[in-house]
């Protein structure tokens, strides 16, 4: 099972109707009972012991530190999340290099990691913040565990802090405008993911690095198009996590706040994945010391985090390669700045026109997209694209219109579904902009023209969408991590 | 009570309103969408009975009906009026619900069953085939029963339960749908078929007829087949309905020869009767050189001949009326005439492309010609022997 899947909508409206007809001061055993089910179904029976166990070393450690003097709960906060990031570790490690196989002859992949980097993160912020005050441990172990594995966010964040998600326990009465918007974030998500992300998809697989079947423009199209499609991919995962939650009263933090405005990577790092990237500022750079110590320790913390990133994405040196050019480009953007400005000054740049945004955010987008080609298919094969590209004779932008993309399995109807859908997003967020919730807006608009909207975006992802028999169940990218 | 204030019912009474609005919009793009097999012949065979007024006889089958029985041609004959409900390699399990699908419309005074899809049981199912029975009927319970059936009975391996029941999920991807006026026709899955279900097959191949396979034996068939017949039995002795059991000709061995006999000895059990028409080329004037356009289907020659002679013991022996004349059934007079003007032309083709061949020995060359003249007696040969490229349907030459 996993989000995408019919399977997971019925357990869903199985799990709203229950847990509304539930007295409230018990609605949070209904979401422990559908997450422990989401988790049994998505995984296998026995993975969930790996979250039982981590959530009871949390759970005691936790109260430990709540109770004993500074020394003791020192160490029980490092030994907490040193046990919590050694089994993570080790799974990693088996996991990027198989070495499982030679134990344990059977798929570990799926029956060890399932959920476990994100539920990782939630509970070192949960002990840190018990350490540091912030909150109370909780003294309810069924409560802890549904804090750790809550089901919507469990294989693709957002990564939340427990302050953040104390509604959970909370009663919440049935609300039909919440279920309305809910359901509503939801389909968004499904038309993000099923007819832009899976179809951008098919451009970008079909182009690997070390296939020239392709001409060279196709070569740069996939590395220019992955941070976009990886963008419909994980952002609209995130639509359907938030809208589920939703559904049961409960607020979950946003992870992507219009990340291609950047005009710097810094300010990408503040728009993608926002939440990880919190955890990591919040839990690594800031005890590090942020950049109060200093400019080269500043930049070495930034090293840090951005390497430790990487690594929670996969224990490979590409992964770290692209960690540290995130950090580059950030050192990059410090240095040059001065300068760049200075220069701009000089040179009677118009920098609050429309026209030199827009350059940044290309730049940025670029510079992005280049580092994500690592990310995706590793430093040679991104090498080698790179190659191809300059270096072959053969670049010519006709060459995206002689026909190619039908090789690709793709028809021109496919073209026109992502160009609309394109330009959908676009149009939603300029609503957004204007009047701060698009679905707020839509709801003040008059009652057929509002059905027209959403039975138009029902159908447009029940035909257009790419599901069913012959593809494989859609997963998300971040779903591997 | 507080919850039912003026808001709480607008909104109630618009979350009703916009779902009933989609499962009514679903279910007509589900249909829309369809397209179980090379063209939509299979799912115009099968709604087209619901556009149908009393009909006399509905027969069911597989291919064995559908390129066999020319209704058109029986009415002009023999004055009942029928349909051939029939979808390419139709599963026995369906036919069951295909009788039940007549039933919600009308209640024929004789169904006619082939009964090929018992001889050809296989637990290992085509989900292509399947398809083309279970997405040809209405979203009902009747359909998700009959995808039961499949689950219950046969190795539902590699196929995707869920897009069985919501073939949307299968279809989603036709986009050629858009452009195709069938889909459009077909969208509220209701359609009249003006050729009641029946498929001519302007074609031919060379046959050579084996004699000596008809015995006495019984040779049982598969255990669920078996199994699948007395159920079907039952239930037609449920709804006190008029039965024949048939076995349409084609090249046949002992062996088969024996299956028939022991699926006839069931039907018997059950006070029906059954007839295996395979004991009657002579009777029926088949001739296999010409009939023929694989070694298991007639050719537009062959359907005219069975159709003739399996009209002739329906009307023998089940007393059907003959409505020629009948104010009602002045439709059935124009269309059989008009149709048969068509038809000839469709059996000239064939006999021309066979004596173009050169492999069958017309005898007297004027044959040729005579047997059209022999069959078609009230038609003007001078126009309307020629056939043009326009009457040939593409889908006439793909039947499995």
């Amino acid at each position: 099972m996993n989000i995408l899947s019919f399977e997971y909508l019925v357990l869903l409206l199985v799990s709203v109707i229950v847990y509304y007809i539930f007295p409230k001061k018990y609605q949070w055993t209904v979401l422990l009972a559908a997450s422990i089910v989401f988790y049994v179904l998505a995984a296998t029976p026995y993975t969930i012991i790996y979250v039982i166990v981590s959530a009871l070393i949390t759970y005691f450690c936790s109260i430990y530190i709540s109770k004993n003097r500074e020394s003791n709960r020192k160490l029980a906060l490092t030994l907490s999340i040193i046990s919590i990031v050694l089994v993570v570790a080790f799974w990693m490690v088996f996991k990027c290099y198989d070495l499982w196989k030679l134990i344990i002859p059977i798929n570990l992949g799926i029956v060890a990691a399932f959920g476990m980097s994100y539920y990782t993160l939630l509970i070192i912020s949960y002990v840190v913040d018990c350490y540091k005050g912030k909150i109370v441990a909780n003294k309810n172990p069924f409560k802890l565990l549904l804090f750790i594995c809550f089901f919507p966010p469990l294989t693709t964040g957002p990564i939340s802090r427990y302050d953040q998600l104390e509604s959970l326990f909370e009663g919440h009465s049935f609300s039909y405008t919440r279920i309305t918007s809910g359901a509503q974030r939801i389909l968004w998500g499904f038309a993000k993911k099923l007819i832009l992300g899976e179809r951008l998809a098919i451009i970008i697989n079909s182009v690997p690095a070390a296939n020239y079947e392709y001409g060279s423009i196709w070569q740069a199209v996939a590395m220019l198009l992955f941070p976009f499609q990886l963008y419909a991919d994980f952002s609209g995962s995130m639509d359907i996590v938030i809208g589920t939650a939703e559904l049961f009263g409960i607020t979950l933090p946003e992870n992507f706040v219009a990340p291609f405005k950047s005009r710097t990577i810094k300010e990408l790092w503040q728009r993608w994945h926002i939440t990880l990237g919190g955890f990591f500022k919040e839990y690594v750079y800031f005890p590090l010391g942020g950049s109060r110590k200093g400019k080269v320790r500043k930049y070495i913390n930034i090293c840090i985090v951005f390497t430790l990133s990487a690594l929670w994405h996969n224990f490979t040196l590409g992964f770290v390669v692209w960690g540290l050019m995130q950090a580059f480009y950030q050192l990059m953007e410090e240095l040059l700045a001065g300068p760049c400005n200075k220069l701009a000054k000089l040179l009677d740049f118009k920098t609050d026109s429309f026209g030199w945004h827009f350059f940044q955010s290309a730049r940025t987008y670029i510079l992005y997209a280049i580092s994500m080609s690592v990310f995706r298919i590793g430093i040679k094969n991104t090498l080698d694209s790179f190659k191809r590209i300059f270096t072959s004779g053969e670049l010519s932008v006709w060459q995206l219109f002689d026909g190619t993309y039908q090789n690709m399995g793709l028809r021109a109807l496919d073209l026109n579904a992502i160009v609309i859908m394109t330009a959908l997003l676009i149009i939603g967020y300029a609503i957004k902009c204007k009047s701060d919730s698009l679905r707020g807006w839509i709801a003040n608009q008059p009652v057929v023209f509002r059905w027209i909207i959403w039975f138009a975006l029902i159908y447009g992802v029940i035909i257009f969408g790419i599901y069913g028999p012959g593809y494989e169940i859609s997963s998300f990218i971040y779903g591997g991590f | 009570m507080k919850f039912f204030n003026k808001d709480s019912i607008k909104k109630i009474i618009g979350f009703i309103l916009f779902f009933v609005i989609f499962i009514y919009s679903f279910i007509i793009v589900s249909y829309f969408f369809r397209l179980n097999g090379i063209g939509y012949t299979n799912r115009y065979n099968v709604v087209g009975i619901k556009s149908e007024g009393p009909l006399d006889m509905v027969y069911i089958g597989s291919s064995e009906v559908f390129v066999y029985y020319n209704a058109l041609q029986a009415y002009e004959e023999f004055g009942y009026t029928s349909y051939a409900m029939s979808t390419e390699g139709l599963n026995c399990d369906a036919i069951k619900y295909y009788v039940k699908e007549v039933l919600k419309n009308q209640r024929p005074s004789l169904f006619v069953i082939g009964v090929s899809p018992f001889l050809n049981y296989s637990t290992g199912i085509d989900e292509g085939t399947m398809r083309k029975s279970t997405d040809s009927l209405d979203y009902d319970f009747d359909r998700f029963r009959l995808i039961e059936e499949y689950y219950k009975r046969h190795d539902m391996t590699g196929v995707d339960k869920l897009s069985l029941y919501i073939d949307l999920i299968k279809y989603h991807t036709n986009y050629d749908a858009f452009s195709n006026s069938d889909a459009y026709t077909l969208m509220f899955n209701n359609s009249s078929n003006f050729l009641k279900g029946y498929l001519s097959m302007a074609t031919w191949q060379y046959q050579t007829r084996v004699d000596g396979f008809v015995n006495e034996n019984r040779i049982p068939i598969h255990e669920e087949a078996e199994d699948i017949l007395r159920d079907l039995l039952d239930y037609l002795k449920s709804e006190n309905l008029n039965v024949l059991f048939t076995i349409s000709p084609y090249c046949m061995d002992g062996g088969t020869y024996a299956a028939c006999n022991y699926i006839l000895d069931i039907v018997n059990e059950y006070g029906y009767n059954g007839i295996n028409t395979n004991a009657y080329y002579d009777e029926m004037g088949l001739d296999f050189e010409k009939d023929f356009y694989n070694s298991t289907h007639v050719n537009s020659l062959g359907a005219e001949k069975y159709t003739r002679f399996i009209g002739n013991y329906i009307s023998t022996n089940y007393n059907l009326p003959n409505h020629h004349g009948e104010p009602a059934y002045y439709a059935w007079d124009f269309n059989s005439a008009q149709y048969k003007t068509m038809e000839a032309d469709k059996r000239n083709f064939v006999l021309n492309m066979i004596k173009e061949s050169g492999t069958v020995d017309f005898g007297d060359e004027s044959e040729a010609d005579e047997s059209v003249d022999e069959n078609d007696s009230s038609q003007d040969n001078s126009e309307e022997n020629v056939l043009s490229d326009s009457d040939e349907n593409s889908d006439e030459n793909n039947i499995e």
